[in-house]
Parts: structure tokens; C-alpha cells; sequence
């Protein structure tokens, strides 16, 4: 990034910054809701301390935090040059969510089809739209991959891998 | 001192019979294997090993596994370099200024810098352990609840150094840090808090899944997002000189004061009951940081910040094993695991070992100070090895590294559910790194919290809920101090940024 777009971004940064700050208020809040019906009350015996002590100690802080980095983002970013830069472009995101999407079809694909069938059809199509074109490579390396995993974890290191309808 | 000698060179003549000889070599070849790869480890594997050696004489036996533990810790700093992906916990450290190293096509010196402070790092250990295990053991019981709960708060303090640009941040990440440390058992009265009902959550985030998540997953989220070209897109650019390679004297002589620091705070820390090489790796981390000439680099590709965490982190091995020998306590996992293997093999430890084993002890001894070398050429060879991995195009690692990671988080407690969740932190990484919140404060703020807990409402239950204990202790004080000093520097260096960027902002439109 130039010094001169660096610059200009950060009126955009202080305003991403706001919001990181508002949502981890909002999120410390949400966890101090929760804290009276996910802990026990029963004190160590003192009633200073007990397993929810800890929690609000945190709870309150994090708040705190929150609300002082909207308040100073805020500031700065009224003082700040316009413009800025996105964080991720929308064909960038759109990658990251079809790349994420394709790891939760793994990941459920490994409890039906077996690791090594899920994991060839996984690097298959990682390999690919990660760049690469030339299919020898691309099914050799995924196919010899799946294999030696499964030959060092399951059959080496004796890890028990989740039972599938195929096998 | 004389019978010290004499006792030393009986154990090197033990430890050079080729069956233990060789099952120290054999360990510490596996060891590094198990621990570049993500989700294995060296508790893993010496659990793994303890049926295999029942038929083994005890000296051998003990040899292949502490073997394992020593090639393992230093594995997980390979991988941790190469592919941005912690082959253990403790390796977290590792990743911050080696993954960017290697990003500057400096992982070579990045692989050897990382040998040789784990080598290093391990001597000192063993040194310390063979000579004054005892005595170390004696202050390591002086240790109680209140004593740690201050070490830990000094070492929690110690976050704010790796807060990066933006010290509100760091603390933001290190309170998310905290807020999921409080999920599962509550440490001292055991019941769940935070879990929803969900079983999966009684035992909490489990460390090995965030890690790699954290690191890796979120790494190669971070490289789906554009198509590598097929023509080229090696996994790491090439060295753009031979210096590249390998650590040069004068980078070597500028590291060793921090190499000697970080191995004598990761003894400590070893030798501690309950702490581990995680804890030491940051720590050692943190502490080179403030010692630093050029703190600004630590985390952007610092050759010091790599020597301080894999010395750190080594210097554990030799630090756990003292209070194990000297007085029956494991100090990490992997000695616990080593316990009741010396137990199975008729070896009981504890403050009379040195009277009804003093050979073995030894003999141990002497097979331990034989293996720093053989770490530092099997160190060697894996490097040669494992740094093909830097020219292959990076649209077949990363694919390879995203189902390795998998199995690595599945192989944890053989749970689907470590699979999502290494996703889900996966997800929580991305999104951090793209938003500017620092991971090394949430992984320390979440590795110490449960013990730091734990520690406080102990000391209080003992004490009666006088908080003064902790001023009282004289150990506690000092801690409490040091923590202290570091909170004002830190506040210092951050209101004199502050102050310095409005000068300039000022300097600038008076300019203009």
C-alpha cells in the first residue's frame, strides 16, 4: 500500500475500529447476561470469591475495553484523512466462504464417505481452486496424500477413525 | 563433587552401550517426525511407546521415550517456520517471527537459528538438572497457590509487550482469551460453567484444535482468497542470498545473551509443577522482547524472537524433569506420562531415588547430555529434509497442510467436534488477523488462565480470604513488583507514542 493510500486509510481503520470496539462491547455484555445461568453461585467458603468471580472480573473489563476503543476510534477517526482501503475484496470473500464451505463438506463427508475418500475429494478441489492445472499432479498428489495419512494415523499411530457406512 | 564424577562417568559407560545408544537416536528421529506434525506431540507418542518398550530393560526403555520428548519439542518449531502451522502448543511462539521469516525467504536461518537455540536450550536444561537438581527442587517447593498466582500474573502482564501496534487491542484479544478459558470445569470446585449443556464443552476448548486453527487454518483461509498462478507460486520465496540460509556469527553472537536468558527462564518454568513449555515459550518470548534493541521487530520476522521462544520451550525438557526425579511431581504432561512408565518399568522417583536408583539416575543423566548432539544432527538432517517443502508450489501444500491440520485436531481426543472447532477458531483467526487483533495474547491469556484461577482461590481457601498473602510471601511480592514495573512501562511507552504521533500530526499541518 503507498504511504499516500496508507494515510488516507485511516479514517477507515478508526471506523473498522469502532466497530471491533462496539462489538466486543455488546459481546462482553452478552457474556455478563449469561454468567448467572451458566455458573454455579456457591462461594469457596468466602464471599469474596466463587466460580464467578473470575468471569464478571473479565466480563467487566472487556466491556470497559470495548466501550474505550469506540470512544477513542471514534475521535480519531473525525480527525483522521478520508478514504481507506476494504479489508477483503468481495471476490477475496467470496473465495474464503466457498473454501470454508467446501472444509465443513469435508468434515461431515469424513463421518459418511471415510477419510480417505472425503480427503481425495477434498485436496481435489482445494488443488484446484487453489491454482493448480496440471491433473496428473493434482490427482496423484491427492490420492498418494489420503494414503500415506491414513497409513501413518490410523495404521501406525493406531488413531481410531470415525466408522462409515462404505467402511 | 568427586562421587558426583564418579557417578556421572558410570552413567556415561551405561549410557554408551549401543541398545540405549541407539534408543535415544530412535527417539529423538521419531520425536521430531511426531512433532512436526500438527495434533501429534510428544505426549502423544510417548503414551504410544510405553506398550511397545514392556519387553525393554528400564534404561532403555526411559532412553527412547525421553528421546521422543526432546526431538518432539524442537519438531513442532519445522513446521511452525514453514507452514505457519505450531507442530506443538508451545510452538505457537515460534510461528510469530518464523512463519515471517520464512516469508522473506529466510527460513533457513530461520530452521537453523530454531536448532540451535533448541539445542542450547536443552544443554542448559540437562546442565542445570544434572547439577543441581536438588537444590532446584528445594525452591520449586517453596512454590505454593500464592506464589503462582503471582507468577502468573506477572507473566499475564507480560501479554501487554505482545499487544503489537494497538495496546486496547491486545487487550481485547487477551480478554477474549481469558472469556474462553472459563468455558468447561470449573478448576477448583469442578463444576461445568459456560458449557450450554453440551458435553463437548465439559473439558473446555481444547489447546491443540485452537492452536492449529488460530495459525494455520486461518493461513490458509488467508491464501483462498486469491488463485495462486500455475506457473509459479512456490509455498515460500527462494533465499536471496546465501546469508539467507543459515545463521551468520554475528547474528549468532547478537542471539546468544537471549538464548541464555530464555533456557534459564524455561528451566525455571520447567521445573515448576503445572507449568509447561507453552507458558515458557511466551514467556521467553515476552522477556526477549523487553531486552531487545529492536523490540519493534518481534513479530515481523525477529531472529530474536525465534531464539527466545524454541530456547524457551527446550529448556522445559530438563526443567521438568527435576521436580519428577527429586520429588515424585510431574512437571508437565509428557513427565506425568514418564512417571508411570518409570513406575511400570520398577523405577519409583521421588526425594529417595538418588538412594535406591543412583545408577539409573545417571545414567539417565549421562544419556540425556549425549543426546543434545544427537538432536542438533538429527535436527540437522530434518531440516534438509523438511526444506523441499519451501519450493513446492504452494497450490499443493497448503490443500495438504488443511487435511493434515484435520486429522492433526481429530487425532486430539478422537472427536469430530475438534474438527469444528479447529475450524471455528480457523474462522475467529482469519477475521482477527484482517481486523488487527493480536493472536499471542489470546493464546497466553488462555493458557495461563485456568491455573491462574485455580492458584488465587487455593491461596484464599488457604488463607481464609486474607488477601495480604500475597504481599506476605516474599516470592509473591517480588512478582507482584515486577508485574507492577512492567504495567508502568508499558503505560509509559503508550502515552509517549500517543503523545509523539500528536506532535507530529501537529509538526505536519503547521508544514502544510
Amino acid at each position: 500500500m503507498p504511504e499516500s493510500a496508507r494515510v488516507e486509510a485511516s479514517r477507515k481503520e478508526f471506523r473498522r475500529d469502532v466497530w471491533i470496539g462496539a462489538a466486543t462491547a455488546t459481546g462482553a455484555a452478552f457474556y455478563l447476561i449469561l454468567i448467572p445461568s451458566q455458573t454455579l453461585p456457591e462461594h469457596d467458603g468466602f464471599a469474596s470469591i466463587s466460580s464467578r468471580t473470575l468471569p464478571y472480573l473479565i466480563g467487566l473489563t472487556v466491556l470497559l475495553l470495548g466501550v474505550v476503543l469506540c470512544g477513542v476510534s471514534l475521535r480519531r477517526s473525525r480527525r483522521a484523512t478520508p478514504g481507506g482501503w476494504p479489508l477483503v475484496g468481495r471476490q477475496a470473500a467470496l473465495r474464503v466462504l466457498v473454501y470454508t464451505g467446501a472444509i465443513v463438506l469435508y468434515t461431515v463427508g469424513i463421518g459418511y464417505l471415510g477419510y480417505v475418500t472425503s480427503s481425495v475429494a477434498m485436496l481435489l478441489f482445494a488443488m484446484w481452486f487453489s491454482g493448480a492445472r496440471k491433473r496428473y499432479i493434482i490427482v496423484v498428489a491427492s490420492i498418494a496424500t489420503s494414503l500415506i495419512l491414513y497409513g501413518f494415523f490410523h495404521l501406525l499411530m493406531q488413531i481410531p477413525l470415525p466408522e462409515t457406512p462404505l467402511y | 563433587m568427586l562421587a558426583w564424577f564418579g557417578d556421572l562417568s558410570s552413567g556415561l559407560v551405561q549410557a554408551m552401550q549401543l541398545a540405549v545408544f541407539l534408543s535415544a537416536l530412535l527417539g529423538v528421529v521419531v520425536g521430531v517426525i511426531i512433532g512436526v506434525i500438527p495434533g501429534l506431540g510428544p505426549a502423544i507418542a510417548i503414551s504410544l511407546a510405553i506398550p511397545l518398550t514392556y519387553s525393554l530393560g528400564p534404561m532403555v526403555a526411559i532412553s527412547f521415550m525421553l528421546g521422543i520428548y526432546k526431538g518432539g519439542t524442537y519438531g513442532g518449531s519445522i513446521s511452525a517456520i514453514l507452514i505457519n502451522t505450531p507442530g506443538t502448543p508451545a510452538a505457537a511462539a515460534t510461528v510469530l517471527d518464523g512463519y515471517p521469516l520464512a516469508r522473506q525467504g529466510k527460513a533457513g536461518k530461520a530452521l537453523d537459528l530454531a536448532l540451535l537455540a533448541s539445542v542450547i536450550g536443552d544443554a542448559v536444561g540437562v546442565l542445570i538438572l544434572c547439577v543441581v537438581a536438588q537444590p532446584v527442587a528445594a525452591i520449586a517447593l517453596k512454590f505454593g497457590p500464592v506464589e503462582l498466582f503471582s507468577l502468573l500474573l506477572f507473566a499475564l502482564t507480560v501479554i501487554a509487550t505482545l499487544a503489537g501496534k494497538s495496546l486496547l487491542k491486545g487487550f481485547i484479544a487477551a480478554g477474549l482469551g481469558l472469556m474462553l478459558a472459563t468455558v468447561g470445569m470449573d478448576p477448583v470446585s469442578g463444576m461445568p460453567r459456560f458449557t450450554f449443556d453440551l458435553l463437548v464443552l465439559d473439558d473446555g476448548f481444547p489447546i491443540i484444535p485452537m492452536v492449529i486453527g488460530l495459525f494455520a487454518v486461518a493461513e490458509v483461509l488467508a491464501q483462498a482468497e486469491r488463485v495462486v498462478s500455475s506457473s509459479g507460486g512456490a509455498l515460500l520465496p527462494p533465499p536471496s542470498s546465501r546469508d539467507d540460509e543459515r545463521v551468520t556469527r554475528v547474528e549468532f553472537r547478537r542471539t546468544l545473551p537471549i538464548v541464555l536468558q530464555s533456557s534459564l527462564i524455561g528451566t525455571t518454568i520447567g521445573a515448576l509443577p503445572g507449568t509447561g513449555s507453552t507458558t515458557a515459550a511466551f514467556l521467553a518470548y515476552g522477556a526477549a522482547q523487553k531486552r531487545s534493541r529492536a523490540p519493534e521487530e518481534f513479530g515481523k520476522g525477529s531472529i530474536e524472537g525465534v531464539a527466545a521462544a524454541e530456547s524457551g520451550n527446550n529448556a522445559v525438557c530438563g526443567g521438568a524433569l527435576i521436580p519428577m526425579f527429586t520429588l515424585g511431581i510431574p512437571g508437565d504432561v509428557v513427565t506425568a506420562i514418564l512417571m508411570s512408565a518409570l513406575v511400570l518399568h520398577g523405577i519409583h522417583v521421588g526425594p529417595l531415588i538418588f538412594q535406591d536408583n543412583r545408577a539409573f539416575v545417571f545414567g539417565i543423566f549421562a544419556m540425556l547430555l549425549i543426546s543434545i548432539l544427537m538432536l542438533l544432527f538429527v535436527g540437522k538432517a530434518a531440516i534438509r529434509v523438511f526444506r523441499q517443502l519451501a519450493s513446492m508450489p504452494q497450490a499443493i501444500i497448503m490443500p495438504i497442510v488443511l487435511v493434515l491440520c484435520v486429522i492433526g485436531a481429530y487425532s486430539t481426543n478422537y472427536a469430530v467436534s475438534d474438527i469444528w472447532m479447529m475450524l471455528a477458531f480457523g474462522l475467529l483467526g482469519y477475521v482477527m488477523n484482517k481486523l488487527g487483533l493480536p493472536l499471542p495474547p489470546l493464546i497466553i491469556a488462555f493458557v495461563l488462565a485456568p491455573q491462574w484461577e485455580q492458584s488465587l482461590r487455593l491461596a484464599l481457601l488457604l488463607s481464609r480470604g486474607d488477601y495480604t498473602v500475597f504481599f506476605t510471601s516474599p516470592i509473591s511480592a517480588a512478582f507482584i513488583f515486577l508485574a507492577a514495573v512492567v504495567a508502568v512501562q508499558v503505560g509509559r511507552k503508550a502515552y509517549r507514542g500517543r503523545a509523539g504521533a500528536s506532535a507530529l500530526r501537529g509538526q505536519r499541518i503547521s508544514e502544510s
